[in-house]
């Protein structure tokens, strides 16, 4: 092969192919392995409800219905399995990794490939395109809403408003952070504008504003977000509307205040991109626009048209559409004032990243400065993205592992701004690129094996800060598989189903994983209904609080240990008060980073282990006999989650 | 589907379109990949095949013959590396241009799309748990013909049958083209179920039939669309009946919700009015050999007819070589390709057909002759079905028979015939033979089995009509709206029927076809007898025996023994021998040399017997000698060896 041809079958689309393979075989190998997390059995649940046409319509607390639509054809084409499950949410992941592509011309063709593989690649990405929640597609909904925006405010065409509207109702028909994205960008180009007409002001003609006032007004606008969000609080209700209306007025008359100037010239009016564009934009399509984002509101809200009355519930009280139009705001507002959900500390985000996206937030580091030093539109507009998104996700009442997905995503395009911007730096020079080479081997390599473990060894395992409390045990799914064994042999020995009763505060994600079981034969129990249990049903699951409601069942049963779910909630900086300790606290890091070894606080206090939601399992002897005879019994109870645990804080002893 | 499963698929992609490199024809690079998933298919089953009967069916076996064919093709592919590189090229250049350009790849690539979902959905209802823990089917494709498949699949996987004996009675060569169940035999081992294997298989395959279609038909028509028309036409094929039965009566009966769930099939009532079914409902799903049979026909014919010229002896001997492998996946697609090959060599008498032949018939008259069923079923008749079932003996029936089984389809080849190029004219005449065999000759034991020429001749034809519509579909207003009302009368019947096998809850579907018991004494089986244990079961349709451990047994389902030639009567007779304890009792049990013998649900329903009778049963076997070894939910199983 000669070197021309072999640099020809190198070629960026040849790459783009072998990242594409990579990425889909991160998404998708063992993609049913981990046992499902709390939230993914209810979405998966969902979809099923709505495939059967049981599904009664949008509560905010279970978020929108795009995903169980979506879902629920996924399971009608290729069936209800656990893989399916978590395919929207994969697939969704993978169509990420050709954003940057699209911003190929403002990133660089290096950069997009870099930031491509970056996407690919990253742990924190990987793991939530293989988790089935609705935030890999509302990622995925949200950059594409930013590139029509980027798109609308740069070169204007008749039909960007509507795929701008079209995106934001898909937004909201997944999930209610559609207002924090309306919000950030809502100032972005406010900011944006401001800033068009003090470079306006000051340069008469020219449209590009200049290097001091873009940076003077996009540091303000992040800096008066956070004083905002923190004369905000968590108040809650009404008073936050009013005070965000109150920062969004302000902006709005800073803008058109400022505005006054040049509109006393008139050509100044174009060197506002957003009221350019605004009026390149004729009125049958703003109509047109509006009509076709209504009707698709209207669609996606009632069930294609089929159920305009709601569900009724309390988070959900009215007809389908302004169900659709205010019950995600109220629920929202609500969560606000309800206090901290997930984890309570506001550098959340920040430790993560820096724990699973190191390499990221270094090369980013490049891109930022790429872009003080030469601003565009779609520069501020992904750094605005990225550092808007950790101000108001911070800020926000819940702090989620897979919130972190919609920061990290922008934070990957600045990283390929800064690829190509070193790549442009150290092309012309040998030894610099070959080192360069070098590094971004070895840091590529790094990630992939972060990712590895984190996705692949183990996957669901507490030691992982990207796992959250609602993540079952592999004991879950040992005993799901063992329920339907117990049943057939059950079945068919006695003619009769397997009674299995089930604590409601351990249901989920037993409601997906026993979809098939015979659904009239185990019910959810709760410390006030003990009546079932005195129907001496054939196997119980019990959690450690209502062990004594076991006092009520008769008949002779075995008792078996059980952990329902786990999780790991590390005190960052391990309690340490001195800089003579930063030792301990840079040690149980590196443990962890290339180990996964949880650590303890700096007293030694085991509280930092992960934890675990134990219980019982009440198996009747008979039963227990049966499934030994006929050889099903798998001993679910001896399942690795247990010894698992049990070594995950085995420290070594000084 | 586990990883181990998707590296072998991959490795089979990867080994086919590795293989089209040692065939010296210019192919393009989405045909290369295309082809290669039946290429690769055909020579890992064979390889494998070979290596399992000299050793046996496992993980290692299965996954080095995948890696030997990988390495092999590919130090050979090496020397064509050059043409590999330029082939990808191609691809990318000609990935840019539009959908309708004859060089674009995009049609190609939608079609595979496309039918890799259809299929995907048809499979993932195939089959279904139920409640008891048993199995549940959603289409008379399963519950029929799957029947056999699977009982030769699970015969390879879980009972090593090497060599190759009839698993559904025992002692029988094995006279079917089982390559397709050997196949998808070869996934159990990587760690998938029975039922599992055979959806992965079918999915595979039936995903590049529709490109491999639209490949061929590209070569025989002026564009892209009458390619795609014509591959539609042939896999939505069905006549006209759902025009009646449809329109007239099941939408005004039941309203437009029928379409959610359709009552039955339209292309095919069985064998009354109905007699040429859907090609994919009737032929690609329940007949699983068509899979690949269909595929490598195609093929066959790209590289004869891309050779005609050029005469190259490495493709004549390449195609060969295909054709002669084919009696072990697909014997009516051997006998279509030996069948026109002749012809073209007789109306070309010329010295490079003996490449062509020499192979075909060393490898193909062997296994022709291994599998030649023992029984002869062949006969002579006039005008097929004519005095049959509801069909009169008159010229109305005759033509109406045609109209209503294949629409208007026959007329439009004929047309597309006539108006062709000489030269494909000539290529294509023999085809017509398909349409005259079954209107003479009986060469099967079932009479219904003579469709298998006619969807051979709408397989072949297909590209003809499609090009017929699509030349009036270029003409004025009313050639436009006729080619719209003709393409409807092709599709409509077929696509109902293609609908359907999509539904999971169509009527009467999902049946239970196997119950919890079932399973259970399956599991045992497996688990506990020895792969060349050989049962005495009750012959019907389904039994978990055969096709949950593929054990060999006296008989199976005696209307698919008689469609092999084997005496299905005596077996018959002999097992109601067995169950009612006659005096010939043990010299049966010794004649099929059964080691375990069944008595459950489906033996008490099937051989009438009552609570005394079965007890008196059991004690007289326990008494005989027969150990007990398995009691559990309504089945016993004896193992019988003492009684022999």
């Amino acid at each position: 092969m000669t070197t021309e041809r072999f640099k020809r079958s190198i070629s960026p689309l040849s790459i783009i192919i072998i990242l594409a393979v990579i990425a889909l075989i991160f998404r998708l190998l063992f993609l049913s392995e981990r046992p499902f997390h709390h939230d993914e059995s209810l979405d998966a649940w969902f979809s099923l409800r709505f495939l059967a046409g049981e599904y009664n319509g949008y509560d905010p607390v279970y978020h929108g219905p795009l995903r169980f639509y979506l879902t629920a054809a996924i399971f009608w084409l290729f069936g209800i399995t656990d893989l399916t499950a978590r395919l929207l949410a994969a697939i969704a992941g993978f169509m990420l990794i050709f954003a940057p592509l699209i911003w190929r011309k403002q990133v660089g063709v290096v950069g997009a490939i870099g930031a491509m593989t970056l996407i690919s690649i990253s742990p924190t990405m990987v793991y939530f395109s293989r988790f089935g929640r609705e935030d890999s597609l509302f990622l995925l909904l949200t950059t594409i809403f930013v590139i029509f925006m980027i798109a609308f405010l740069e070169k204007p065409k008749g039909w960007h408003p509507a795929a701008l509207l079209i995106t934001l109702v898909l937004s909201m028909a997944v999930k209610e952070s559609v207002l924090l994205t309306i919000f950030l960008f809502s100032i972005f180009i406010l900011l944006y504008s401001l800033q068009e007409s003090l470079s306006s002001i000051k340069k008469a003609t020219t449209r590009q504003p200049s290097l001091l006032v873009s940076q003077l007004v996009l540091a303000i606008g992040l800096l008066s977000l956070t004083l905002m969000l923190a004369w905000l609080g968590e108040g809650g209700g009404k008073e936050t509307i009013v005070k965000l209306a109150c920062y969004g007025g302000f902006l709005l008359l800073l803008n058109l205040g400022i505005r006054i100037v040049p509109t006393l010239r008139k050509q100044h009016l174009q060197a506002i991109s957003l009221i350019w564009s605004i009026r390149v934009v004729n009125i049958k399509q703003w109509i047109s626009s509006l009509a076709a984002a209504s009707i698709i509101f209207v669609a996606l809200f009632t069930q294609l048209f089929t159920n305009f009355s709601g569900p009724n519930t309390q988070s959900a009280p009215n007809g389908a559409l302004r169900n659709g139009i205010t019950a995600g705001f109220r629920y929202w507002s609500n969560q606000q004032s309800t206090g901290a959900r997930g984890d309570s500390r506001w550098h959340y985000y920040l430790s993560v990243l820096v724990a699973y996206e190191w390499v990221i937030l270094l090369v980013a580091l490049f891109g930022v400065w790429k872009i003080i030093r030469k601003p565009t539109l779609f520069n501020q507009a992904i750094l605005w993205w990225a550092t808007g998104g950790i101000i108001v996700y911070s800020w926000a009442a819940e702090r989620m592992p897979w919130l972190i997905i919609h920061i990290l995503l922008p934070t990957i395009i600045i990283a390929g701004i800064g690829i190509q911007h070193v790549w442009e730096t150290v092309s012309t020079r040998k030894i610099k690129k070959r080192l360069t080479y070098v590094i971004t081997i070895l840091l590529l390599f790094f990630v992939t094996f972060q990712s590895v473990i984190t996705n692949f060894d183990g996957p669901g395992d507490p030691n992982e800060l990207l796992v959250q409390a609602g993540q079952a045990t592999p004991e879950v799914t040992t005993w799901a598989d063992q329920l339907y064994d117990l049943n057939r042999v059950f079945y068919a020995e006695k003619g009769r189903h397997l009674s299995v009763q089930i604590d409601n505060e351990i249901y989920w994600p037993y409601g997906w994983y026993l979809r098939d079981f015979p659904t009239s034969t185990y019910a959810s129990i709760a410390p006030k209904n003990v009546t079932s249990l005195k129907t001496s049903p054939d196997i119980v699951f019990l959690p450690q609080w209502d062990r004594d409601l076991a006092e009520n069942l008769s008949g002779d049963y075995t008792v078996l240990p059980y952990n329902h779910r786990w999780w790991w909630v590390p005190q960052y900086d391990a309690g340490i008060s001195s800089l003579a300790d930063s030792h301990t606290l840079l040690g149980n890091w590196a443990q962890w980073i290339w180990r996964r070894t949880p650590w303890r606080n700096i007293e030694g206090k085991p509280a930092q282990c992960p934890a675990a939601l134990s219980g019982n399992v009440y198996i009747k002897d008979s039963v227990l006999e049966l499934a030994k005879q006929t050889d099903v019994w798998n001993e679910p109870h001896l399942n690795k989650s247990r010894s698992l645990r049990d070594s995950f804080c085995q420290f070594p002893k000084n | 589907m586990n990883l181990l499963t998707a590296v072998f698929i991959c490795c089979i992609v990867a080994t086919g379109f590795l293989a089209t490199y040692l065939i010296q024809n210019h192919f393009r690079f989405e045909e290369r990949l295309i082809f290669g998933i039946i290429l690769g298919v055909m020579e890992i089953s064979l390889l494998g095949f070979l290596l399992s009967w000299a050793f046996s069916v496992s993980r290692t076996i299965i996954l080095s013959t995948a890696a030997i064919l990988l390495s092999v093709n590919a130090l050979m592919a090496f020397r064509r590396r050059t043409v590999l590189i330029a082939d990808y090229e191609s691809l990318i250049i000609r990935s840019k241009r539009k959908w309708n350009d004859p060089k674009s790849p995009k049609v190609a690539i939608i079609l595979l799309a496309a039918s890799g979902l259809l299929t995907s959905r048809i499979m993932q209802v195939a089959y279904s748990g139920t409640d008891s823990g048993g199995v549940a089917v959603s289409h008379l494709s399963v519950y029929g013909d799957w029947s056999a498949h699977l009982s030769y699949a699970a015969s390879f996987a879980y009972s090593d049958n090497f060599p190759p004996e009839l698993p559904t009675a025992t002692g029988e060569n094995f006279s079917y083209h089982f390559g397709v169940d050997w196949f998808s035999a070869m996934f159990i081992p990587l760690g998938n179920n029975i039922f599992s294997a055979m959806e992965i298989s079918t999915i595979l395959l039936a995903s590049a039939l529709p490109p491999i279609l639209y490949f061929g038909y590209q070569r025989f028509v002026s564009n892209n669309r009458a390619a795609l028309f014509a591959v539609l036409i042939f896999l939505l094929s069905g006549g006209t009946a759902a025009f009646f039965r449809f329109l007239v009566e099941d939408l005004p009966d039941k309203g437009p919700s029928v379409l959610l769930n359709l009552p039955r099939s339209y292309a095919f009532d069985g064998f009354d009015r109905n007699w040429v079914d859907n090609a994919v409902t009737g032929f690609l799903y329940p007949q699983r050999p068509t899979l690949i049979g269909f595929s490598a026909v195609i093929i066959v014919i790209v590289l004869l007819w891309e050779n005609r010229k050029m005469k190259t002896p490495s493709i004549y001997v390449s195609a060969g070589v295909i054709t002669g492998c084919l009696p072990i996946f697909h014997i009516f697609s051997f006998g279509a390709l030996l069948m026109l090959s002749i012809f073209w060599a007789v109306t070309n008498l010329k010295k490079y057909w003996l490449y062509f032949f020499t192979p075909t018939l060393l490898l193909g008259i062997p296994v022709l002759i291994w599998q030649w069923p023992d029984r002869s079923g062949r006969g002579w008749h006039l005008l097929w079905v004519l005095g049959k079932s509801s069909w009169n003996h008159n010229i109305f029936d005759f033509f109406w028979f045609w109209i209503l089984n294949t629409g208007l389809f026959i007329p439009i080849a004929v047309l597309g015939m006539m108006r062709t190029s000489k030269e494909i004219k000539k290529f294509a005449l023999p085809i017509f033979a398909f349409l005259v065999i079954p209107n003479i000759a009986i060469w099967h034991f079932w009479i219904g089995n003579n469709a298998k020429y006619v969807i051979l001749f709408l397989l072949l034809t297909a590209p003809f009509v499609g090009e017929q519509i699509e030349a009036l579909l270029k003409g004025r207003r009313l050639r436009k709206m006729l080619s719209i009302v003709l393409l409807i009368t092709l599709l409509f019947t077929g696509a109902l029927d293609v609908w359907r096998a999509m539904d999971k809850t169509t009527g009467p579907y999902p049946v239970e076809y196997l119950t919890g018991s079932d399973v259970l004494v399956g599991e045992w089986i497996l688990k506990n007898t020895h792969k060349e244990a050989t049962f005495a079961t009750a012959n019907t349709n389904t039994h978990p025996v055969r096709v949950l451990t593929g054990r060999s047994v006296i008989s199976g389902s005696p209307g698919r023994l008689n469609d092999l030639g084997v005496d299905w009567n005596s077996r018959d007779q002999d097992l109601r021998s067995i169950y009612q304890l006659e005096e010939e009792f043990s010299a049966l049990l010794t004649k099929y040399k059964v080691t375990h013998l069944v008595l459950g649900p489906l033996e008490k329903l099937h051989y009438g017997l009552m609570e005394n009778h079965h007890d008196l049963l059991e004690k007289e076997l326990v008494l005989k000698g027969a150990q007990l070894v398995y009691d559990q939910a309504n089945y016993q199983v004896f193992d019988v060896r003492e009684l022999r």
